[in-house]
């Protein structure tokens, strides 16, 4: 349920919101209130929770958009200058890979569908090999298929053993795809469960604060 | 293909004649009603601005300023800034280098250069003030434009009137000869029209602009945040650094415009009771030319061809400059409202409906 803390709490990992207290640890490394950049490049990826908003610049093109986490390194930046080349060849390459839709890829990303938006938004994060990528609704509003994708993208991080932090306010996302669930009420941390052990009951006690209220998933390893 | 290249491709060209046709047309309609013979003004307006190598130097005289305002207003306008403080930048660059110019005596090679760079720097400085103010106290840029311009304006006649007046004149000594950037070498071509290094500089901005913009990383980092502060934020750039960069590279465009008016043309700044007006113009250069470097570099040849012929126009037939002004204006609007000129055409059938890819 949406107003517990999620959104919050992904601003903090991500460097997005000061964190007041506590501690951000990342493979025993301290990411507390790291600038977006050194937590990014640290090994975080995010999925933001609004594509149009934070995850994509609309008016930039696809090819673009792609390199919006990584354009200042030397694969793509060489003495100042963009690496017209080497962007458009990287950004044909993740969208053959990630089957992201596209008339051309000089495409504004705003003409895409909401699906391919995403998939642009995915391919670019999972491809930075992330140690921890953070999913924050990735599928909201998107058609069967996509959400299909999706899901097989975050198991393979998973299956790479690597951390995925799943967010998620679709019950059966949660419980088909973490491996932990955790519940956050008005902020606090109100259970840990797993999901072979748990069914939709339970989970919606805890999330209404009853011990619990909201869903989020966790998947560690 | 960049996004410039396809909106300069064969529909918009034919769309800019149309509309500037259209403007001639409607101007010539309210000279009819004045009583004026439109044919006659057109001529005039056309000879004002080609008929002689004198007043061909002149119309690109006129045309330098609003080119490097309208560069400053459109940089601007690309991070998300509207910077309307382009007017006392541009005093604050001509206050520069008119201190350079007149106080320093150093060899050519190094005097007008440096009264350049300091120019630039003048107008540059001026309006990181408002990008600083923005970016630290979230205050909002055009009350902070607004209130500088005045402040650039007092200061500047300040300056002239304490340091460097010309003995019983409102204006400021000359320029030392070292400053001057007029091209000498082309003043007997031009019948001593005021030709002078600003005008390649001008145009070097223009393609400075370009670069910078759509070719460098950090030009990648100010178009993001233009179009989304929340999208670059999130892609760890730093909105407020780089709005304090957006506003010196329009004010260094703003300062280099007065700074060119001062030891390119007049070889001295007066001492004025209101703003020029340049920076003023340089919104609707930006504006008409979509904040795109080429289409203000060819906006502002619209604008600055209009406003020297306009004088020629004027003399000619006997128009009073009233008039004048509404054939300006006629023109102007319909080259602004393309999208009139666009529907008309589509409707006659003459260019295709736009797929939606």
């Amino acid at each position: 349920m949406d107003g517990n803390g999620q959104t919050e709490l992904v601003e903090a990992i991500t460097g997005l919101r000061k964190v007041s207290s506590g501690k951000i640890m990342l493979n025993g490394r301290d990411i507390t209130n790291g600038k977006p950049r050194q937590i990014s490049n640290a090994g975080v990826s995010h999925i933001p929770e609004d594509r149009h908003k934070r995850g994509l610049v609309l008016d930039f093109s696809v090819t673009e958009n792609m390199v919006l986490q990584s354009y200042f390194k030397p694969a793509f930046t060489r003495y100042g200058f963009l690496r017209r080349r080497a962007i458009d060849l990287h950004a044909e390459k993740l969208i053959a890979k990630f089957d992201v839709r596209t008339p051309t890829i000089y495409t504004n990303s705003r003409a895409l569908s909401g699906g391919n938006q995403q998939k642009a938004i995915i391919a670019r994060e999972v491809e930075r090999n992330p140690e921890l990528l953070i999913a924050a609704q990735p599928t909201r509003g998107l058609d069967v298929g996509a959400i299909e994708f999706i899901h097989g993208e975050l198991l393979k991080q998973r299956d790479k053993r690597k951390g995925v932090l799943l967010i998620s306010f679709e019950l059966d996302e949660i419980m088909n795809l973490a491996d932990r669930i955790i519940v956050l009420y008005e902020g606090q941390i109100v259970g840990e469960v797993y999901p072979n052990e748990t069914n939709d009951q339970q989970l919606g006690l805890m999330m209404s604060g009853a011990t619990v209220k909201l869903q989020e998933g966790e998947q560690n390893e | 293909m960049s996004k410039w290249m396809a909106a300069y491709k064969s529909d918009s060209i034919l769309i800019a004649l149309v509309s500037i046709v259209l403007g001639l047309l409607c101007g010539g309609i309210v000279l009819l009603i004045g009583g004026f013979n439109p044919i006659i003004a057109y001529q005039a307006l056309f000879l004002k601005v080609f008929g002689s190598p004198y007043d061909f130097g002149e119309t690109m005289r006129q045309i330098t300023p609003i080119m490097l305002t309208g560069l400053a207003v459109a940089f601007a306008f690309r991070t998300g800034l509207f910077n309307i403080g382009v007017e006392g930048q541009f005093l604050m660059g001509m206050t520069g280098a008119s201190i350079v110019g007149i106080t320093l005596s150093l060899p050519w090679y190094i005097h007008a250069p440096l009264a350049v760079v300091v120019g630039a720097l003048f107008g540059s400085l001026w309006a990181a003030i408002v990008g600083l103010l923005k970016a630290t106290r979230g205050i909002n840029e055009v009350i902070v434009c607004i209130m500088l311009n005045w402040v650039a304006l007092f200061l500047s006649n300040n300056i002239i009137r304490t340091l460097l007046l010309e003995p019983g004149q409102q204006r400021s000594q000359n320029v030392a000869e070292t400053a001057s950037i007029s091209i000498k070498g082309l003043l007997g071509f031009f019948d001593n029209a005021r030709i002078h290094w600003g005008m390649p500089i001008a145009v070097l901005c223009v393609v400075f602009f370009y670069l910078y913009l759509s070719r460098t990383k950090q030009g990648y980092e100010l178009r993001a945040i233009g179009h989304s502060p929340s999208a670059a934020e999130y892609a760890g750039m730093s909105v407020p650094y780089n709005m304090v960069k957006t506003m010196a590279i329009s004010g260094m465009f703003a300062g280099l415009a007065g700074t060119f008016q001062v030891l390119g043309v007049f070889q001295y700044q007066s001492i004025v009771s209101s703003l020029p007006g340049y920076g003023f113009d340089g919104i609707a250069v930006a504006l008409l030319g979509m904040n795109n470097p080429f289409g203000v570099f060819l906006s502002s040849i619209l604008f600055g061809s209009l406003g020297f012929g306009s004088a020629g126009m004027s003399f000619e037939t006997g128009a009073p400059q009233e008039v004048v002004r509404i054939v300006f204006g006629s023109i102007i609007f319909f080259v602004a409202a393309q999208g009139i000129v666009r529907a008309l055409l589509i409707r006659m059938r003459i260019i295709p409906k736009k797929k939606v890819s």
